[in-house]
C-alpha cells in the first residue's frame, strides 16, 4: 500500500480534527454539548444514526460471519430494520418532542420516578461498557493484521484521538464528523465490491465455488429459528437503544427524526449488502483463514487497489471511532447528567456539568481496555450478547412505556430488573439448549419484561398526568390519558 | 449460544507454503509444498475449479481428485517431518491458476505463504495482479502472504483503464463529489432560511 495509506489516514485524521476544534467554539452549554443545540437536519441525522449503529461490529464481526458462514447472516437485517420502522413510528417522534438529553432523562420523567432513572442509567453504563470491549477488540484485530502492532497500541490510539474529538465538541463534532465517516463508509464498501467481484472471476463463478465448498454458504448455515433470534434482538434493542436515541434529540423536530430514520434505513441496506458480498467473496479469494475476524482488514490491504484499500480500512476505523463516541457521549452523559447532576451536585453550574461529563468519558474509555486485551469471545458475539441485554431490560420501557400510558414506575423497575436477569439467566442455563427449543435469551429477557411491565403496573401507583402530558398529548385527569 | 460459537476449521495449522507457477504456452505447473505444525495423517485438499481450464495432478501420482462443480478436491497423506507436497498441471484459460488449499488455515504472522510465478511474458501487467505480485527478475514474479489465495490471476496487457485505476477515481469521485453535494445543499438550505 506504500505511502497511500499514511496519505489517506493523514487527511482523514486532518479533517476530524478540523471539525473538533471548529465544533469546540460552538460549544457552551449542556445543551450544545449533549445535543448540539438541537440543530442537526435529515441528511447528517440519517448518516449519524447509520454511523453510530454501524460498528466494529459490522465492518469487522460481520464481514467475518459471512465469510465463514455465507449468506444466511444477512437475513437478520431485516429484524433490524424492522426495528428502526418501530422506533420511527412509535419511539423518535415522542422522545424528539419531550426534548430531553439524556435516555434516563426519559424514564424518570415518563414515570415520575428517580429510581427508575438511576436504575436506567446504571443498566446503560454496564451495557455499554461491555460493547466498548467489541469496539476496542476489533480495533486491536485490525491493527495485527495491517500493521503488525500490539492490540493494547492501537487500542489507546483509537481511545486518544475519539476521545479527543468528543471531548472537544460532544454531539456537534461527532455528528459531523459521524457524516463524513458514513461517506466513507459507503464510499468504500461500495467500490470495494466490483474490484472483488471482478478478481473472484465474477458472480457465477463465486457462486460456484462457494457451494461446492460448502453448500449452506449459499443456502442456510444458520436455521430459521437462530436467524430469527438474531434479527429480534438486534431489532428490539435497536427500537429502544440509548445510543440511537440521544441523537433523536439532537435533530430539529420530529419531522426531521422520522426522515433522518429512513435515511439511515437505506444507507444501512447499502451496507448490508455490500458487508454481506466482500465477506463471501473474501472467501473466495482466501478459503482457509485462521480467524474470520480478519476478514477485512486481509481484504483490504491485499486485495484491493492501494487507495480503495486505504479507504475501506479508514471506514473500518471510522465504524469503530464513530460507535465508541457514541457509546463515550451516552455513558459520560449518565454519569454526569443523570447521576452526579442530580444526586450529588444538583446545583452544578453548567461549565462544571459539561467538565463532569468530560471527565466521565475519559475514565469510562478506560475501563474496557483491560476486558478487550483479555479477549474473551469474537468481536460480533460481544456485540449480539450485548444487544441481547439492552433489548431486554430497555425495550418494553421504551417502546410500551411511550405507547401505553398505564405503566407505571414500580412497573418499569420490575421490567428493566427482571428483563435484565431473565436474559443472563437463560444465557447461563437455557440457551444451552437453544438448537433443541430455539428459545433465545433475548425473547425470554423481553417476554420477562413485558410480563413483568402489565402485572406490576396494573397493581402499583399511577404516573401523574402532568408527567404522561407530553408522550400522550390530550389527558384526561388522574393520570389516564388518550393519544390524540 | 451453541449456534453461535464456530470453531476454526481445526487446531492444526499451517505454518508455511511454497508455491512455484511455471508458466509455459497454455499450461502451467505448479508446484507446492506446505509445512504443518503438528503430524496429521492426511490432508484433504480443495483447488478451485474455472471454466476452460483442465487441472492433473502429477505428484502424487496415484491421486485422482473427486470434481466438483467449483472446484477439485482430494486427500493427501503427509510426509514426513510434518510436510505435503504436491505437483500438478494446469492447461487451458489461465488468466487464474489455481493454488491447491489444504484444509487447515495458516498460522497468523507474517510472510508464511510464498509464491512464485515463472515464464511470466514481459507484456504481463501487475497491477491487477491477485495476490499482489511484485517482479523479481524477468519473467519472474513473487508475493509473500499471511494466508494461502485460492488461485494466481495475472492480466494480459497494462492499460490505463485498468480496474484498479477506475475504481480508484470512482472512489475519489463519489467521496468529493457527495462531499460538495452536501455542501451546496447546505448553504442553500441556510440561505432560504435567512430573513
Amino acid at each position: 500500500m506504500g505511502l497511500t495509506l499514511p496519505i489517506v489516514l493523514i487527511v482523514y485524521f486532518g479533517l476530524i480534527l478540523g471539525i473538533a476544534i471548529w465544533s469546540a467554539f460552538q460549544t457552551k452549554t449542556e445543551t450544545d454539548f449533549i445535543v448540539a443545540g438541537r440543530t442537526i437536519g435529515p441528511l447528517v441525522g440519517g448518516a449519524v444514526l447509520a454511523a453510530t449503529q454501524i460498528s466494529a461490529g459490522t465492518v469487522v464481526g460481520t464481514v467475518g460471519r459471512h465469510y465463514l458462514t455465507g449468506i444466511s447472516w444477512w437475513y437478520i437485517w431485516f429484524g433490524l430494520w424492522a426495528g428502526w420502522l418501530v422506533s420511527a413510528f412509535f419511539v423518535a417522534p415522542k422522545l424528539r418532542r419531550f426534548g430531553a438529553l439524556t435516555v434516563p432523562d426519559y424514564v424518570g420523567a415518563r414515570f415520575g420516578s428517580e429510581k427508575a432513572r438511576v436504575l436506567a442509567a446504571v443498566l446503560i453504563i454496564i451495557s455499554y461498557t461491555i460493547y466498548l470491549v467489541a469496539q476496542f477488540q476489533a480495533s486491536g484485530e485490525i491493527a495485527l493484521a495491517i500493521f503488525g502492532i500490539e492490540p493494547i497500541v492501537a487500542m489507546l490510539i483509537l481511545l486518544s484521538s475519539t476521545a479527543i474529538y468528543t471531548l472537544l465538541g460532544g454531539v456537534r463534532s461527532s455528528s459531523y464528523i459521524e457524516f463524513l465517516q458514513t461517506l466513507i463508509m459507503v464510499t468504500g464498501l461500495v467500490v470495494a465490491v466490483p474490484v472483488l467481484l471482478e478478481k473472484a472471476g465474477g458472480f457465477s463463478q463465486s457462486v460456484t465455488f462457494l457451494r461446492s465448498l460448502d453448500v449452506r454458504l449459499i443456502g442456510w448455515y444458520y436455521g430459521p429459528k437462530e436467524l430469527a433470534a438474531f434479527g429480534i434482538a438486534f431489532g428490539l434493542s435497536i427500537a429502544a437503544a440509548p445510543y440511537e436515541m440521544t441523537r433523536f434529540y439532537s435533530m430539529r423536530d420530529e419531522r426531521t427524526v422520522r426522515q433522518a430514520i429512513m435515511i439511515c434505513i437505506g444507507f444501512q441496506v447499502v451496507i448490508g449488502l455490500s458487508v454481506m458480498a466482500l465477506g463471501m467473496l473474501t472467501r473466495v479469494l482466501f478459503p482457509n483463514l485462521a480467524s474470520e475476524d480478519q476478514a477485512s482488514s486481509i481484504m483490504a490491504f491485499e486485495v484491493l487497489p492501494p487507495f480503495v484499500g486505504a479507504l475501506l480500512l479508514v471506514a473500518m476505523i471510522s465504524a469503530i471511532m464513530s460507535t465508541v463516541n457514541s457509546i463515550l457521549l451516552v455513558t459520560g452523559a449518565s454519569v454526569a447528567h443523570d447521576l452526579y447532576g442530580r444526586f450529588i451536585r444538583p446545583k452544578s453550574s453548567q461549565a462544571h456539568l459539561v467538565f463532569v461529563n468530560r471527565l466521565s468519558i475519559v475514565i469510562l474509555a478506560i475501563i474496557p481496555l483491560y476486558f478487550a486485551l483479555q479477549k474473551l469471545s469474537d468481536v460480533q458475539s460481544i456485540v449480539v450478547e450485548q444487544t441481547k441485554f439492552i433489548a431486554s431490560f430497555f425495550f418494553v420501557p421504551v417502546v410500551i412505556g411511550l405507547n401505553w400510558r398505564h405503566g407505571t414506575a414500580a412497573g418499569a423497575i420490575a421490567s428493566m430488573i427482571g428483563g435484565f436477569f431473565a436474559c443472563l439467566i437463560w444465557e447461563l442455563t437455557g440457551q444451552h439448549g437453544f438448537a433443541q427449543h430455539g428459545i433465545d435469551a433475548v425473547e425470554v429477557g423481553v417476554a420477562t419484561s413485558l410480563v413483568l411491565f402489565v402485572v406490576v403496573s396494573r397493581f402499583t401507583k399511577r404516573v401523574p398526568a402532568e408527567n404522561l402530558a407530553v408522550f400522550f398529548k390530550k389527558t384526561n385527569g388522574e393520570g389516564a390519558t388518550e393519544e390524540r | 449460544m451453541s449456534g453461535m460459537i464456530i470453531a476454526v476449521v481445526s487446531v492444526l495449522q499451517l505454518t508455511g507454503a511454497d508455491v512455484v507457477i511455471s508458466v509455459a504456452g497454455d499450461t502451467a505447473t505448479v508446484a507446492a509444498a506446505y509445512q504443518m505444525r503438528d503430524t496429521v495423517d492426511s490432508v484433504r485438499v480443495v483447488l478451485i475449479r474455472i471454466p476452460d481450464q483442465s487441472l492433473r495432478v502429477i505428484a502424487p501420482s496415484f491421486v485422482r481428485p473427486v470434481v466438483r462443480r467449483g472446484l477439485y478436491e482430494f486427500t493427501v497423506a503427509s510426509t514426513a517431518r510434518n510436510t505435503l507436497s504436491l505437483r500438478y498441471r494446469v492447461s487451458g484459460d489461465l488468466r487464474r491458476i489455481p493454488v491447491a488449499i489444504p484444509s487447515l488455515p495458516t498460522m497468523p504472522g507474517a510472510g508464511v505463504v510464498s509464491i512464485v510465478v515463472e515464464g511470466l511474458p514481459d507484456s504481463v501487467a501487475l497491477d491487477d495482479a491477485f495476490p499482489r505480485l511484485i517482479w523479481q527478475e524477468a519473467g519472474r514474479a513473487a508475493a509473500t502472504l499471511d494466508n494461502l489465495p485460492s488461485f494466481v490471476r495475472v492480466t494480459a496487457t497494462s492499460t490505463v483503464f485498468s480496474a484498479s485505476n477506475f475504481t480508484t477515481v470512482a472512489a475519489l469521485l463519489l467521496l468529493v463529489g457527495s462531499g460538495l453535494w452536501w455542501l451546496r445543499r447546505r448553504v442553500l438550505t441556510r440561505s432560504r432560511n435567512d430573513p
